[in-house]
């Protein structure tokens, strides 16, 4: 189990995680959903170790060091593969790196995506490096995947494609925190929603209880937010009124 | 050989252009340091006299100190071992260049793994780099005692191997 508990982060005066706490059991897949800003890139690259912060991250009730890290995967839309690597390479890396590399795994997506093993990171388009980052990140054998708008670039086919994918080859203990703007699209497969606003946790919802209240997700998220349907009627309004007068 | 540069560098950085940078700093200080032959052929050529023709020792003639033939000849070596430090930090900007491979880097199992690998290619090549100047001044002193007359090298000539000028 991931445990974080009164996890605070400031960038000089400015907070941007105001005591989070949140846990994270294993075989979930999580949505992390907030504004730009809100504080999910921090969150994740917090419980990467990435960012000093005050307060406490546990993997099953151990601090996360070098000894357990290799238990936490991370794909970025700021790529952290190599771009002169190519994915042979890549998997080699891995490889020598995360005992617990699936191999397999890493050809079955290879293939799916058809990708090419033999070419350079760098030569590849936008939306096949987020393929790829997306992965590696679900090959290294990690038991927690940290997932940040892993999608951005690519087109809606294979974004789907990348959500049947990951819902049929998932193991049971597995766990998927995916940060994202795609609400709608990821409503569907996604178990549990985490909202997040002004660096705290705002809402904190599963896929039953949603159904139990008759509630769709953007529902839920638009009401946890207090967003303003009216809001831009308004601002139309009030510009039409300005060029009247 | 290759296995290993590759296992001490940050993956996929051009290695063949760090090597051949490496190997041409080293060349054009071994270059500047034929500057001590040029050096060493004046002060030989002023122990001696042209009388008739003839290549005759001057009575009492001393040799210039070897400190002051090497000085400054083996800079290049220094400039290269501090363009190497240059190069630690560009293997740190590395991770940072088209993606953020920084990441993966800072969680692998082995927290070592990223100063190794922007470390030891650059701190190896500053050890070659001094090793090599060391030579080449044992060499030049080697040539300096050999082929200077012994009665006009100057008194104490051990002590000036590695004393600096």
């Amino acid at each position: 189990m991931l445990e974080i508990t009164h996890l605070i982060k400031s960038f000089g005066t400015q907070r941007a995680l105001d005591d989070v706490s949140l846990t994270l059991p294993q075989g979930q897949i999580v949505g992390l959903f907030g504004a730009n800003g809100a504080g999910k890139t921090t969150l994740m690259k917090s419980i990467l170790g990435f960012h000093p912060y005050h307060g406490q991250i546990t993997l099953d009730g151990a601090p996360i060091t070098p000894k357990n890290i290799s238990r936490l995967s991370f794909a970025t839309s700021e790529h952290s593969f190599f771009p002169n690597l190519t994915a042979a390479a890549h998997r080699d890396f891995y490889r020598e790196h995360f005992p617990r590399f699936s191999d397999k795994r890493f050809r079955v997506l290879m293939d799916f995506f058809e990708l090419p093993a033999h070419k350079p990171l760098r030569s590849f388009s936008t939306g096949q490096k987020n393929q790829f980052e997306v992965i590696l990140a679900l090959c290294q054998g990690a038991d927690y995947i940290l997932m940040d708008e892993p999608f951005a670039g690519n087109d809606i086919f294979n974004r789907e494609d990348f959500y049947k994918v990951l819902l049929g080859i998932l193991e049971p203990h597995e766990t998927v925190l995916l940060s994202t703007h795609l609400i709608e699209e990821v409503s569907d497969f996604i178990g549990r929603a985490v909202l997040i606003r002004h660096g705290k946790i705002v809402g904190d919802v599963t896929a039953e209880q949603l159904e139990e209240e008759g509630k769709s997700l953007t529902a839920y998220i638009k009401e946890t937010y207090h967003y303003r349907n009216d809001r831009v009627l308004r601002v139309l309004e009030d510009m039409s009124e300005e060029d009247r007068l | 050989m290759r296995k290993w540069l590759k296992k001490c560098t940050p993956p996929g950085i051009p290695l063949r252009g760090e090597l051949s940078f490496l190997l041409l700093g080293n060349l054009c200080a071994l270059l500047l340091s034929f500057g001590f032959l040029a050096n060493y052929h004046t002060a030989r050529m002023s122990l001696f006299d042209f009388i008739g023709g003839k290549r005759v020792l001057i009575e009492e003639a001393q040799i210039a100190d070897f400190t002051e033939l090497i000085h400054r000849t083996l800079w290049g070596f220094a400039v290269v071992a501090l363009a190497m430090t240059g190069m630690i930090l560009y293997h740190y900007f590395y991770y940072r260049q088209g993606s953020k491979s920084i990441y993966l880097m800072k969680r692998l199992p082995n927290p070592w793994e990223l100063h190794l690998r922007a470390l030891a290619l650059p701190l190896a090549a500053i050890l070659a780099t001094v090793l090599l100047a060391v030579l080449i001044r044992f060499l030049y002193f080697v040539l300096y005692l050999l082929a200077t007359p012994k009665e006009c090298l100057p008194p104490q000539v051990w002590q000036q191997l590695w004393r600096l000028p």
